[in-house]
């Protein structure tokens, strides 16, 4: 598309758009005394604020972004909520009152699928249907992809850390800023990968490719820790030997940053790809 | 004022727009678009609410830029899409908010005055899934008036609607008319007769005629005949003319025979649009 109308006979397009009255009329013009450029402008206030049919923030601002999350937030059905603090209420229950090891199998197993399985979730084939009018909407798709995917992120993440204090106050060993860090690399590479494949391939590759990759990173890694003779596979040695690994060894943290440098190039591929898609061709 | 310059936009190597100018103004009332089924009449709505980008071409609206000014534009943007899909478990009340957070727009009441304008305050609370199409399609026509858009693109708006939500919606229309340009698609000549005082008529992408439909119609004179035949020559007069009616009466047959030469045995009478168009169509 071109910025510049394109060539036409110079006197044809100004008759279009009635340039030549405007001229016309600015030749004529006499700016008016300054007390009645005071009376014109307020006259004129109500009329151009009522052309603006809402708030608008600069995109750099917290409110700004407060306000697109609010938006989002319709579109997240209680359900979702109901769901994670059922998650969090398990997770609450499983630490309490079962053995000590029950929680961390949990925790190890299942809380970066949280990650993936909200963001399958906010992407589902349902809200398809508003993509249309997403596309036409003040705000950019980048701004809605953002927007929708913190509310979910803060509440997986928000959960994850909940349960990690749990055990953290469970066993007194732990170095939970360890923990915490080498958390972080799992959760947010199966979140992008979650998103990457929600964008690229549809909601349920969405769900089922960081599950089949999170499952089969715990079995090679355990394959590798473990010893030949452990068979039948013991879950327990496995995810004692990664809590403890997690508590004190640099390549844990190291193979974390690792994940999150990934995650991260991930995130910006699956954007590319949303922004891509709000293009708008069929 | 809407201007639209050369604009062109080709699918897959099939020219779906072509050359397109356009002058709309806030003025001219309700304005139809009028076309055959894939005669570029989607494509255009889009392309004006910005939902996909021409090829070429200069478009402007109120002195706002489409190729430089994108947010403000589409803030004063009501568009319904060809096709709407809504998530079928929010409800119109939540669809509506959504929307209108999406245009900055956080205040209840404008949603509920719209809910009530287009008679959905009953179904506020009901979710999509249960409503019918033609209630799914009043909650698009109503999230298409949101924040009181200047530039109202309505595709296929009618369809669909019973008799009861038709008036509504008409009457919407011409409210908003004088504050807004309001243009929409139709392929149905005696339902734009009823709703639009000017047309924009599309054939294979390219606009045929754009101006008062009065003018429109008056280019069909003396092409228009009424001929009044026996059952058995029916089959004639379709092989040989457009025959835009045909009534069956206790007696004989009269028929709407369009024709470039005078009938002899039939009497020339005021064409309708529907003559109009299959005159400058065909």
């Amino acid at each position: 598309m071109t910025d510049k109308p394109p060539a036409q006979p110079g006197s044809e397009l100004e008759t279009l758009l009635e340039w030549a009255d405007l001229k016309e009329s600015l030749q004529t013009y006499t700016v008016p005394p300054a007390p009645d450029r005071q009376a014109l402008i307020a006259q004129l206030r109500p009329l151009v604020e009522a052309r603006q049919p809402g708030r608008q923030h600069s995109v750099f601002s917290v409110q700004h972004w407060l306000m697109v999350m609010r938006g989002q937030l319709i579109i997240i059905e209680p359900s979702f909520w109901i769901a994670s603090a059922i998650v969090f209420m398990i997770g609450l229950g499983v630490g309490w009152f079962g053995n000590a090891d029950t929680l961390p199998i949990l925790l190890t197993y299942l809380a970066p699928l949280l990650g993936a399985a909200g963001v399958a979730y906010v992407f589902r084939p349902s809200t398809e249907g508003l993509r249309e009018l997403e596309r036409i909407s003040p705000i950019r798709p980048l701004e809605l992809l953002y927007a929708r995917l913190l509310p979910v992120l803060c509440c997986d993440g928000l959960i994850t850390l909940g349960l990690l204090l749990l055990i953290a106050a469970r066993t007194p060993d732990i170095v939970l800023w360890r923990v915490l860090l080498v958390w972080i690399g799992p959760m947010l590479a199966l979140t992008a990968l979650a998103l990457y494949s929600v964008v690229r391939w549809g909601n349920i590759a969405g769900v089922a490719i960081p599950i089949a990759c999170w499952f089969l990173f715990l079995f090679l890694g355990s394959q590798q820790v473990l010893q030949p003779n452990m068979i039948p596979f013991d879950l327990t040695a496995g995810v004692r030997w990664w809590w403890r690994q997690a508590n004190g060894s640099n390549g844990m943290l190291i193979g974390s940053g690792v994940s999150v440098l990934m995650g991260l190039l991930m995130f910006a591929e699956a954007q590319r790809m949303f922004a891509q898609s709000q293009i708008g061709e069929p | 004022m809407l201007v639209v310059r050369g604009l062109n936009k080709t699918y897959a190597e099939r020219s779906a727009l072509c050359d397109i100018d356009l002058n709309i103004s806030t003025e001219d009332g309700i304005t139809a678009l009028l076309g055959a089924n894939g005669s570029g009449k989607s494509t255009l709505l889009r392309v004006l609410a910005t939902a996909t980008p021409p090829d070429s071409g200069w478009l402007s609206f109120d002195g706002l830029r489409y190729a430089a000014d994108l947010r403000p534009l589409r803030q004063q943007l009501g568009y319904l899409p060809q096709t709407l899909e809504l998530p079928g478990t929010l409800t119109p009340l939540k669809v509506l908010q959504y929307l209108a957070r999406l245009k900055g727009i956080y205040q209840h009441d404008p949603v509920i005055a719209l809910l009530e304008t287009f008679g959905l305050s009953a179904l506020a609370n009901t979710p999509i899934s249960r409503l019918s199409d033609g209630q799914v399609r009043m909650v698009g026509i109503a999230q298409a008036f949101i924040g009181q858009p200047r530039l109202i693109l309505l595709d296929e708006c009618l369809r669909g609607l019973d008799v009861y939500e038709r008036e509504r919606v008409i009457r919407m229309m011409r409210a908003a008319a004088g504050q807004a340009i309001i243009l929409f698609s139709s392929h149905i000549p005696a339902e734009v007769e009823q709703v639009a005082q000017r047309a924009v008529v599309l054939k294979a992408g390219a606009v045929l005629f754009a101006g008062e439909i009065s003018t429109f119609i008056e280019q069909a004179t003396e092409h228009v005949y009424e001929v009044r035949s026996g059952v058995e020559d029916i089959p004639y007069w379709l092989a040989r003319y457009i025959v835009s009616h045909v009534q069956q009466n206790a007696k004989d047959t009269v028929l709407r025979v369009i024709s470039a030469t005078a009938i002899s045995d039939g009497v020339a009478v005021c064409p309708s649009l529907e003559d109009a168009y299959l005159w400058l169509c065909s």
